[in-house]
């Protein structure tokens, strides 16, 4: 009787002193989001706590540690494993057994360096912990913890600053592999267009539209399987790109939205800009689907950085020739423009002409083309429409 | 055909209604639960008077769309990332927020889940080739006033909309389509506090036929969801039909084809997972008809129909003057 008495009681202490154990790691750590409410409650914190998705720097050092509550006398690392989601590869395991080598409470345990190219993975550990019991020295082994491991290029930048834990799962999946900036982007960019659907351009995702604004609702985008216009995988390329650390990016638009705001003179005359005439199309996703060909669009959204290069997981051109030419860095003028653009609607005292580059209108080719605004934005992110005002 | 698509589809069928009596009638606030293929969603704040079992009968059950099924995924293999969500797949989806309540739901054709389940396609989004996708939208009020008109969807879309029906047919109060290259395409209007959109990547004619039947299913709500039409009193050989089942769709009156048995109409049904088919006969005379077909084969030659035929509540709907006239029954309105 007294003997299991004595046991429970052991237990009780025992689990109590786990409860306030607080295991963590050390390293370089990213905030990250869940992406689910606009609310703090959806900031995952601490950003090192064991059993949180965790966002790591890619060939960072790290380790393990175990601040003690009263009677932790030592700890260890027991097991641990870092296992690629995307393709299973172990990154490495970790097996110290028995109760040698342990660590005072609060001292790190090292292990193995973060993969030195971007991930989705997988961390799990036990631990050995040994506490100061009724009988003297207890040890006892933990069971296996797990921690889903986002290993990014660097800091997430906005507007996934902090990142979004549903936008990494995709980002971080598509980009494995990678080890610098433009091959990430890349594999974002071809995987976004190869899973997206476009839905010929008409409104979805987006709303308050300016000229140097708009909201994107990420998590209505990612829950309709990727089905959106221009503006939706714009406004997710650059999330994808920015939640694994690459930076210098923003969205921008082929025109301004206002035909006012379309005006080009020429010889004193007022021509104006209306809708572009597309080459052929690739429309995501890859290979035959339901817009690809030509199109005829009033604007176009893509994503650019400040040496006006762009991406774009909407669509690739489809040559004649029949290869198909991925938006991945391209200059956006002369290359993206030209690739993009057949003719131009151009109305000029009150007649509407379809111009090409070779026509005689066409000599101010350069002037129908409007990127806006200029520099570029960063849309509002917000998680669904109908979750909030 | 084989029986392969017909087992699947039945087996789906079963699924899926067995998971619509089963939606939880307490879920937490802004969690996704997913149960058989049904994700169910509401916000911190929702809008009154509309429930998930209200939103159910807004769009065409499970086993309405012959050719067309459900997909219900299997688990992926391990490290198989070739839907998007994988595990999470789900092909009807209700939510309830701040601004509406929304259900939406997806089909694909049978030969696109063959080849999903043979493994020779891999990705949700080529299996979008073959594809419907219903989504319709319930607000606190008339959706125009929100800001659901076709200006300024127009102002917020990047290619040019087209105004109307692709058959010029009336539908809801604004409306537009959207063709693709391919012959398919999105069919979008508004009707009262409601908003429906349909996509059918290889038909546009069966997106703008399925928009049809979603606003006969809103006409025809038991909650009254929205503005009802002024329905005529119908004679039929002199005889008054019962209104239950009859509604206006713009101009023309539609009724299933049970209504026309007191009159000695006979109906042959022929359902398969890809054919459901009418015939009804009415001593030599008969009328033959498809579930979103838009026109129909009669004894006296075949007919443009003013309304296209659809499935509700298990029978075929109809436009009722056309098709009992056809089978040599006077049709008055009152």
């Amino acid at each position: 009787m007294m003997k299991r008495l004595l046991m429970v009681t052991l237990l009780i202490t025992l689990a109590s002193n786990l409860c306030m154990a607080q295991y963590r790691y050390s390293g370089t750590f990213y905030q990250l989001r869940w992406g689910e409410t606009e609310d703090s409650q959806d900031l995952i914190t601490p950003v090192n706590a064991l059993g949180n998705p965790l966002c790591v720097k890619m060939g960072s050092s790290w380790s393990a540690t175990l601040e003690g509550a009263g009677g932790l006398i030592g700890w260890k690392v027991s097991y641990a494993r870092l296992r690629s989601l995307v393709d299973g590869t172990v990154h490495f395991t970790v097996n110290d057994p028995g109760v040698g080598n342990l660590k005072m409470p609060g001292q790190p345990y090292p292990l193995p360096d973060v993969p030195s190219y971007v991930d989705h993975a997988q961390l799990e550990v036990s631990y050995v912990i040994c506490y100061w019991g009724s009988w003297g020295p207890t040890y006892y082994l933990t069971p296996i913890y797990s921690s889903e491991v986002f290993v990014v290029l660097d800091a997430p930048k906005a507007p996934m600053s902090p990142a979004w834990v549903n936008v990494l799962r995709l980002s971080c999946s598509w980009a494995s592999g990678a080890t610098d900036d433009s091959t990430a982007a890349r594999k974002v960019t071809n995987a976004l267009h190869l899973n997206g659907t476009y839905n010929g351009g008409w409104s979805a995702h987006t709303e308050s539209f300016t000229d140097s604004d708009e909201t994107f609702y990420v998590a209505d985008f990612i829950l309709s399987g990727l089905t959106g216009q221009c503006n939706d995988f714009a406004d997710f390329l650059l999330c994808l790109q920015t939640s694994v650390g690459i930076g210098n990016r923003w969205v921008q638009r082929s025109h301004p939205l206002a035909e006012a705001s379309r005006n080009v003179q020429i010889n004193n005359q007022t021509y104006t800009v209306l809708d572009f005439i597309t080459n052929n199309l690739d429309a995501a996703p890859w290979g035959s689907s339901m817009y690809d060909g030509v199109a005829m669009w009033w604007y176009h959204q893509f994503c650019v950085n400040n040496s006006g290069q762009v991406w774009d997981g909407c669509i690739q051109f489809d040559r004649p020739s029949s290869f198909r030419l991925a938006v991945i860095g391209m200059p956006r003028e002369p290359d993206y423009r030209d690739n993009l653009v057949d003719a131009f609607l151009v109305r000029v005292n009150g007649v509407t002409t379809v111009v090409r580059r070779s026509d005689r209108l066409g000599e101010h080719w350069e002037k129908y083309w409007m990127p806006t605004p200029q520099d570029g934005f960063i849309p509002q992110i917000r998680t669904r429409r109908n979750g909030h005002p | 055909m084989t029986t392969q698509p017909l087992t699947l589809c039945i087996a789906l069928l079963t699924v899926s209604a067995a998971a619509m009596q089963q939606i939880p009638a307490d879920i937490p606030r802004n969690k996704e639960v997913r149960t058989e293929g049904f994700e169910l969603w509401r916000a911190e704040r929702t809008i009154p008077d509309i429930g998930f079992p209200d939103l159910l009968p807004l769009v065409c059950d499970a086993g309405d769309m012959p050719g067309y099924a459900l997909l219900l995924p299997p688990a992926p293999p391990e490290g198989r990332k070739d839907i998007v969500g994988p595990g999470e797949y789900t092909h009807t989806r209700l939510q309830i927020g701040y601004r509406y309540g929304q259900i939406s739901r997806e089909w694909f054709s049978l030969s696109a889940l063959q080849a999903y389940h043979s493994g020779a396609v891999q990705l949700l989004s080529r299996m979008r080739n073959e594809w419907v996708q219903v989504e319709v939208r319930l607000y606190p009020q008339p959706a125009r006033q929100l800001g659901q008109t076709f200006a300024k969807i127009q102002r917020s879309s990047s290619a040019r909309l087209r105004r109307g029906t692709p058959s010029g047919h009336w539908l809801g109060e604004e409306n537009f389509y959207l063709p693709d290259n391919r012959g398919g395409g999105t069919v979008w209007f508004v009707y009262d506090r409601a908003t429906v959109h349909v996509v059918a990547s290889l038909s546009l004619r069966l997106a703008e036929a399925i928009a049809h039947s979603l606003l006969y299913r809103l006409l025809m709500h038991p909650k009254q969801v929205v503005m009802p039409v002024a329905v005529p009193r119908i004679a039929v050989e002199g005889r008054l039909l019962p209104q239950a089942g009859l509604t206006m769709l713009g101009n023309v009156v539609v009724a299933p084809t049970s209504v026309l048995r007191p009159f000695g109409v006979q109906a042959q049904v022929t359902r398969t997972s890809e054919l459901w088919a009418v015939t009804l006969r009415r001593g030599d005379r008969w009328v033959q008809a498809e579930a979103f077909g838009w026109r129909a084969r009669t004894s006296q030659g075949e007919i443009a129909l003013e309304r296209p035929v659809f499935p509700y509540s298990g029978d075929l709907v109809v436009p009722l003057r056309q098709v009992a006239e056809a089978l040599g029954l006077t049709v008055q309105a009152q």
